[in-house]
């Protein structure tokens, strides 16, 4: 695939923490690709390493944090040409060519919508600021194309709305704002950071509405980090599920549902409640908890947990294999197909 | 007293739970947040009742209240005490201690509904001590039942908080309630803060043991597909009030209130070959404080009438099994009901009707 | 399995104890450590000193105003007692009073706090605006009016003060930590069990505001040992007899003693000064081991 369909290419990305003089490594060997216009869907527990992995290529991470890749390319589109853009090259993690792409090209949504806003300046101000950064806009041009994004994201009476204060909006309005700050400068990809954790069913059901809008008719990029397999199953073109810093099954929405590989992404989607059980269905269980990231885990990290466990899945290293085109499985069940890195 | 009023455990009447809204520096009361506002419920003795409700629905508040943890403003929570209902809310210090043996409730947060200073063992003798279980023998005899129902070793109560699992320790929160022997187990949201790969073992957990005592659970969560799976009947609320109850089955084949089928409809499903219409309200939650006038939910509902503006529908028996709901669309006086056009169900409301003059 | 010996006392020794970590992790804080030697060390001479009945009060005459000689470490002062034997004796008032002062003002403090911040209300209301009442007061003023009044300058009045003027800090610090502890869902649980007020408050809630108890009442033994050295330098502290570090810096009022008599203050200074330094450290390290976030 060239660089025309491919948004975000990630190779081999290695984060590690550094805490009372021991590193643990947090992200290991995460490779993916994006292509442009679609959603890929990053699913797994917490703690599974999927907020550090997209931490890791915005560089959000702190200071004691090592992030190491063979490959973080991303491709920006500009007058039908490709500029491509070696984010593991990039020394500084705020440095100018960082936050050259955060915003016009690159942008995020967090979780938590109420910690997201600063709560002693007017929304209409936040998100302007952007703008102004980045394009060097005036105040009043700025003020225009916010008052045509909050109609554009539905918040009701944008007149009056741009000069509230964070408080005085609800859960589900204040992650309108977040994301109209996220989309002001016009970016190629959006990152969605559990965008919905923190808000009602039904609020999540708008908010989702309006991303899956955003993909389809405006052609953005979306990477939706999440647990929730439903909205993976609404939302997603392609799913990569995570398990304790590692991707262990990557392929399409079809290839996750209909033909799932990994015995984690199996248990995975039996253990959840769906509604219209019968009465005398039981759910099925994973045995154990998370392991903590800090214990070195030597072969497949979900081998304590997992049914067809045998003794190789405890030695070194466990490969990924192409089921299929695009469907990789990183499990040693599936080592007659060919092994990719 | 009715075969019905026999089987019932607890009732609750009209009940009320408000709470002042104060502004200013004399505090000066500015409004009320109606967190439940006159709800009138029977819990059946072993059922698994589950109440269902976004933020601010009132449903954590409602638990509270029946746990006595909240002062209820008005109404009468009656609890069947061998065949005599006794107002709760009327209890006085000694009545209210031997009604918490009666009913204990599990917490959303396992993290910290155990006192990290204190080991496991400690957090587990002192409600037996309190209880009046007099020696040692037989409080570890206690503790050792209800831990080998939740399949935790009776050594590691030796152990602090921080040891354990978020998984562990909410069954640890769980087998704690279960120590004194209650009969009724109110549960708020005991898997929201959960892992998924662990909520799954909580939950069968849950319903073993509720098998096991014949014990009866108050299923509070925000999250339908868990109640669903926990429950035998389902109450569903909105801004303090019920909206709708029916046993778990009907109220997924054929949810009756505007609310309840959005809140089905928006449930994001697992599965990608039966993708269902989904019902998107519009517009938020209003503030409980500033509740809509007549029928709460009539600024969000897609079949909102005239009347909904105005009066607010009383909960009323609709279709079979016990199946309530409040809501204008099922009263046969209002005008232009031809409104009800949701997913060609206009014929199944036709029939509802046609029993509705049964009862 | 042995269903006779209790679960208890069977895994008595497996258990592991949250103190034996945090004194390993107190013992690896070198700085903190330094400070309990120092502190503990201090203390130990001056009341091995005091127990041995050092004479500080006999002037001899002979040798007044004397500098650090054989017989006199530390030298005399201006009436030619001997300032070792005063700094030892004066370090056991010194430290009694920081301690009991630390000790009793963060006894009064806790209890009303946890009082306040746990039934909150008017309880809260009238504790809190009492101790407003307290604060308002300047402690010197406070001195000087109760010296009046009773006409004498003794231990009693002093201790009395610093802890009717020491208890707000305390008290502000537990009302806050019980104000947030008290949504904490174990105190609900523990309610939902129908356990008393009391037990509650003391026995659930109150171990875990321990840890800043602990920290605040060792700096506060610091603050009230400079408290009484100020106090006592100004006059208005213990009674002139009974030597306390501040006493007898007292004497270097005086400019001759200041530049020519060097030693009556830079002992009993340094005294002052390396006590309240160690138990400074003392404090930070016993803050970054008990501090519950960093665990």
């Amino acid at each position: 695939m060239d660089n025309q369909q491919i948004i975000l290419d990630v190779k081999n990305l290695n984060t590690s923490f550094v805490s009372d003089h021991k590193e643990v490594r947090i992200i290991k060997d995460v490779s993916f690709q994006v292509k442009r216009g679609t959603t890929l869907a990053v699913v797994g527990e917490s703690g599974c390493g999927k907020s550090v992995t997209m931490n890791s290529i915005m560089r959000f991470t702190g200071s004691n944090a090592r992030v190491q890749a063979e490959n973080i390319q991303y491709n920006a589109l500009q007058d039908e040409k490709i500029i491509e853009h070696h984010l593991e090259r990039i020394k500084k993690p705020n440095g100018p060519e960082m936050r050259a792409l955060r915003g016009p090209e690159i942008s995020m949504v967090f979780q938590d919508p109420m910690s997201s806003l600063n709560p002693v300046y007017k929304v209409g101000d936040q998100v302007a600021e952007g703008l102004i950064q980045h394009t060097g806009m005036r105040k009043k041009e700025a003020r225009k194309k916010v008052l045509e994004m909050f109609c554009k994201l539905g918040i009701p009476d944008p007149e009056e709305r741009i000069d509230s204060y964070p408080h005085q909006f609800s859960g589900g309005m204040k992650q309108r704002v977040v994301i109209a700050i996220a989309l002001i400068c016009d970016p190629e990809l959006i990152i969605c950071d559990e965008p919905t954790t923190a808000l009602d069913v039904t609020i999540q059901a708008q908010i989702m509405e309006l991303l899956k809008g955003l993909q389809i008719n405006e052609g953005k990029s979306i990477i939706l980090i999440t647990h929730n397999m439903g909205l993976v199953a609404e939302m997603a073109d392609e799913v990569c599920v995570m398990y304790m810093g590692r991707v262990m099954e990557f392929g399409t929405l079809e290839d996750i549902f209909d033909r799932t590989a990994h015995p984690y992404t199996q248990a995975l989607l039996k253990s959840v409640p769906v509604l219209g059980l019968a009465d005398d269905q039981r759910l099925e269980t994973i045995p154990g908890s998370t392991p903590n990231p800090a214990d070195l885990i030597e072969g497949c990290e979900f081998a304590g947990r997992c049914p067809y466990t045998q003794k190789s899945c405890r030695k070194g290293k466990i490969p990924a294999f192409e089921v299929s085109p695009g469907h990789r499985v990183r499990c040693l069940k599936y080592d007659t197909f060919p092994e990719v890195d | 007293m009715s075969a019905d009023e026999k089987n019932a455990i607890i009732q609750i009447q009209n009940l009320k739970t408000w709470f002042l809204v104060t502004k200013g520096a004399f505090k000066k009361v500015v409004g009320y947040v109606k967190a439940v506002d006159g709800v009138s419920l029977k819990v059946y003795k072993g059922e698994a009742l589950g109440i269902v409700g976004e933020s601010g629905c009132g449903k954590s508040t409602l638990g509270k209240t029946i746990m006595l943890l909240e002062k209820p403003t008005g109404g009468k929570i009656l609890y069947n005490d061998n065949g005599t209902f006794k107002d709760v809310t009327q209890f006085n210090k000694q009545e209210t201690f031997a009604f918490r043996k009666k009913v204990q409730m599990v917490f959303q947060d396992p993290y910290s509904a155990l006192n990290p200073q204190k080991k496991i063992y400690t957090s587990f003798e002192e409600p037996l001590k309190v209880h009046g279980v007099k020696t040692q023998e037989e409080r570890e005899a206690a503790m050792q039942k209800v831990l080998k129902m939740v399949n935790i070793q009776p050594e590691y109560l030796m152990r602090y908080p921080h040891q354990f699992s978020g998984g562990q320790r909410q069954r640890l929160c769980i087998a704690r309630a279960l120590v004194v022997k209650p009969d009724v187990l109110i549960c708020d949201e005991p898997v929201s803060a959960l892992d998924v790969s662990i909520q799954a073992q909580v939950l069968n957990l849950m319903k073993d043991i509720q098998k096991e005592l014949h014990l009866t659970y108050l299923f509070i969560a925000h999250d339908l597909s868990v109640v669903q799976y926990m429950s035998d009947r389902i109450v569903v609320m909105y801004l303090g009030k019920i909206v709708e109850i029916a046993d778990s089955k009907s109220l997924y084949d054929d949810p009756l209130h505007p609310y309840t089928r959005a809140l089905l409809s928006a449930i994001p499903v697992p599965d990608i070959h039966n993708h269902k219409k989904r019902i998107v309200l519009e517009g938020e939650t209003p503030s409980p404080i500033r509740k809509p006038s007549g029928c709460a939910f009539h600024s969000r509902c897609p079949n909102r009438m005239e009347i909904c503006k105005t009066v607010d529908p009383a909960l009323l028996h609709r279709g079979q099994n016990g199946h309530m709901v409040a809501c204008h669309l099922y009263d046969d006086k209002v005008e232009g009901k031809s409104a009800v056009k949701m997913d060609g169900k206009g014929s199944a409301l036709e029939e509802r009707a046609d029993s509705d003059e049964k009862y | 399995m042995n269903s006779q010996t209790s679960i208890k006392a069977r895994n008595y020794a497996a258990s592991s104890s949250l103190l034996k970590r945090n004194i390993h992790k107190f013992l690896d804080n070198k700085l903190a450590l330094i400070g309990l030697i120092v502190v503990v060390m201090m203390t130990a001479a001056c009341i091995i000193g005091a127990l041995a009945g050092v004479d500080y009060e006999t002037p001899n005459l002979y040798v007044m105003k004397s500098p650090p000689m054989p017989g006199h470490p530390f030298g005399t002062d201006t009436i030619g007692r001997d300032l070792f034997a005063r700094v030892l004796y004066g370090g056991c008032f010194s430290i009694f009073i920081g301690v009991f002062c630390a000790v009793m003002s963060s006894a009064i403090g806790a209890t009303l706090g946890a009082v306040a911040g746990y039934c909150g209300g008017w309880t809260d209301k009238v504790i809190v605006r009492i101790s407003e009442i307290f604060q308002a007061f300047p402690q010197l003023v406070l001195v000087m009016m109760l010296v009046a009044i009773v006409n004498k300058r003794g231990l009693g009045n002093l201790l009395l003060i610093f802890v009717a003027t020491g208890w707000m800090t305390t008290f502000r610090m537990v009302r806050n930590e019980f104000l947030s502890l008290k949504g904490e869902t174990y105190v609900k649980v523990s309610e939902a069990f129908g356990m008393s007020k009391q037990n509650i408050m003391f026995k659930q809630v109150l171990p875990n505001v321990m840890s800043p108890i602990i920290v605040s009442t060792t700096t506060n033994v610091a603050f009230f040992i400079l408290q009484e050295a100020a106090l006592s330098f100004i006059g208005l502290g213990v009674a002139d007899k009974t030597p306390t570090w501040g006493n007898i810096l007292n004497v270097a009022k005086s400019v001759s003693v200041v530049t020519d008599q060097w030693w009556i203050w830079v002992f009993p200074g340094l005294s002052i000064s390396l006590f309240v330094l160690a138990i400074n450290f003392l404090g930070d390290g016993l803050r970054d081991v008990l501090d519950p976030k960093q665990q």
